[in-house]
């Protein structure tokens, strides 16, 4: 673990830019229309921690995960007494470190803000949106595989996401057809959680998130699980 | 015979655009044995060994490590298999100490043990003035040193090296051929290019062309193989005696002043011509050249290739 995030050193600036500065930026944007609303910071910061774990985390996850298919990658790994497992969960848990920072300081601008504000839900909710969005990316990084394909799906990938997700708008000024995309994409879902601990999601849409999130994440974990047995070096690069 | 800690069964590796690597490749590897992968460049020693690590999927074929299948569960290749890869690999962000106490770390070792023993191995592979040198920094033969010193610190049994020594200096090349000697209860299946490497330290060698294992047996056994011709210059103690006996044997031979030079068809034939001429007569200098193990084997994989 220590030993993943030293070797981290030479992606500072790229790890700072895309995990710390850019969020930041956004997170600047969402504070300055702090005004005497403060359900709307709340809608907006709650869309921002969303946004930042899809764009940052999610991101970066599933591109490590499928540079670990190239060769020199995985060769290197394998002179450790290391499984496979162990790996990615390594992989995974220091992305998750990298992006901690700008979602804590959101999380206590919330506190501050919010009236509504329940620590308990709150953070019940990011964990369980972390851990969904950490699987989602080694899944997907799984399938994928080929790291020079990977670098032209994910970042569009997160873009899109983001968009057909209500972060910064309100989905039920949305026609239905849109509302139903939007419904069948997991990261409004991840929203509509993190929501309920500032007061936003009506229970009963609180309730089916978790359902559908839940369904997700067991049927991502075994799919996830079989994947990880297959970790093979790559054997075609186009 | 001793246990086999690693059997390989008919080993095939067809890559997924259609090419051959492996084919029915048998071979095993006992404990305390050091054995040699012999073959030119692209007949698949790299992808033998990349499989028995579970870096790459067999096509067809078994290969067992402590009598247990890998293919299912690779948990025995992570406790029981240290490897050296052929590339020049290193950590470019962590220094070398860092590197080898983390492979250390990983073998459960802490405090105290885990300083001596992070000595021992800096001081074993030469590598103590490098010690605060970040990876990126390393020559190549440095990142061999420090890949093998990750491979020794772990306690397994079984060492995969795949050219360890190939951009390694001759005097740290040395060290590691004792080192290597040195090394109880561990095996190795080592691959290489380097004929005297392999001479020195294998018990048994297995030579591989085209994918296919075409011949194995130690290094002796290997180098009487072939029916190699031997070269023979001799300066007769009195040239009178030489002369019935060269051509009562109607063998090829040349004079130059008080030098002969006979060739013949092979070692047996050689040594019975010298002992003859001794008992003759006896010789003041003799110059000979045996068929030598880097013959046979070059002769070997040139008929094969073709
Ligand atoms: N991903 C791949 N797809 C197709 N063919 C491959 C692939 N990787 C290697 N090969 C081919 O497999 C053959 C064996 O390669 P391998 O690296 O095992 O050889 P080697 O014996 O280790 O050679 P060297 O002595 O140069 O290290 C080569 O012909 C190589 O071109
Ligand atoms: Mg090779």
């Amino acid at each position: 673990m220590l030993f993943e995030i030293k070797g981290m050193k030479i992606f500072w600036l790229q790890i700072f830019m895309s995990l710390f500065v850019m969020p930041t930026a956004f997170l600047f944007l969402a504070l300055l229309r702090i005004g005497p609303d403060s359900e709307e910071v709340a809608f907006l910061l709650s869309g921002f921690i969303v946004a930042s774990l899809v764009g940052s985390f999610f991101g970066a996850l599933a591109l490590r995960i499928c540079n670990l298919m190239q060769i020199e990658v995985l060769e290197l790994y394998s002179t450790f007494a290391l499984s496979k497992g162990e790996i990615i969960s390594n992989m995974a848990f220091t992305y998750a470190l990298f992006a901690l920072p700008q979602i804590l300081i959101s999380i206590v601008v919330l506190a501050f803000t919010s009236p509504s504000f329940n620590a308990f839900l709150m953070s019940f909710s990011i964990l369980w949106v972390i851990l969904l969005i950490a699987l989602l990316a080694v899944w997907l990084g799984l399938v994928v595989r080929n790291y020079y394909y990977a670098l032209g799906i994910f970042p569009l990938l997160a873009w899109i996401s983001i968009l057909l997700t209500p972060a910064y708008y309100d989905m039920a000024k949305l026609n239905p057809i849109f509302q139903m995309v939007l419904f069948i994409n997991p990261i409004t879902h991840c929203l509509s959680l993190l929501r309920i601990g500032l007061g936003l999601t009506p229970p009963l849409h609180f309730l089916w998130s978790l359902l559908y999130t839940s369904i997700l994440f067991g049927l991502l974990l075994i799919l996830t699980l079989k994947r990880i047995k297959d970790i093979y070096i790559l054997e075609k690069l186009f | 015979m001793r246990k086999q800690v690693i059997q390989i069964e008919n080993l095939t590796k067809v890559y997924q655009n259609g090419f051959k690597a492996n084919d029915q490749i048998n071979i095993h590897l006992e404990e305390e044995e050091i054995v040699g992968i012999v073959g030119p460049n692209g007949a698949g020693k790299t992808t033998l060994i990349r499989q028995i690590l579970g870096l790459l999927k067999p096509t067809k074929g078994k290969i067992l490590i402590h009598g247990k299948d890998t293919l299912g569960d690779q948990r025995i290749i992570k406790e029981e298999v240290g490897y050296v890869p052929q590339i020049p690999l290193s950590y470019p962000a962590i220094t070398v100490i860092d590197t080898i106490r983390y492979a250390l770390q990983l073998e459960g070792l802490y405090g105290k043990q885990l300083q001596q023993k992070l000595d021992m191995t800096l001081s074993n592979l030469g590598l103590e003035s490098y010690a605060n040198v970040p990876g990126y920094q390393l020559s190549g033969g440095l990142r061999k040193m420090v890949l093998l010193a990750i491979a020794l610190a772990k306690k397994a049994t079984i060492l995969l090296l795949d050219e360890p020594t190939s951009m390694v200096d001759i005097a740290r090349k040395q060290d590691i051929w004792k080192l290597m000697k040195r090394l109880q209860k561990r095996s190795i299946l080592l691959a290489s290019h380097d004929m005297n490497e392999v001479k020195k330290v294998c018990h048994r060698i297995y030579i591989l062309v085209g994918g296919r294992v075409i011949a194995k047996g130690s290094a002796a056994e290997i180098a009487q193989m072939l029916k190699m011709p031997v070269d023979i210059e001799i300066v007769p103690i009195n040239a009178d005696y030489i002369m019935p006996i060269l051509q009562k044997e109607s063998i090829l031979w040349e004079q130059e002043g008080s030098l002969f030079r006979i060739s013949l068809q092979e070692l047996s034939e050689g040594i019975e011509l010298l002992k003859e001429l001794i008992n003759a007569g006896g010789i003041e200098y003799l110059m000979m050249e045996s068929p030598s193990f880097e013959k046979v084997v070059t002769n070997l994989v040139q008929t094969n290739a073709q």
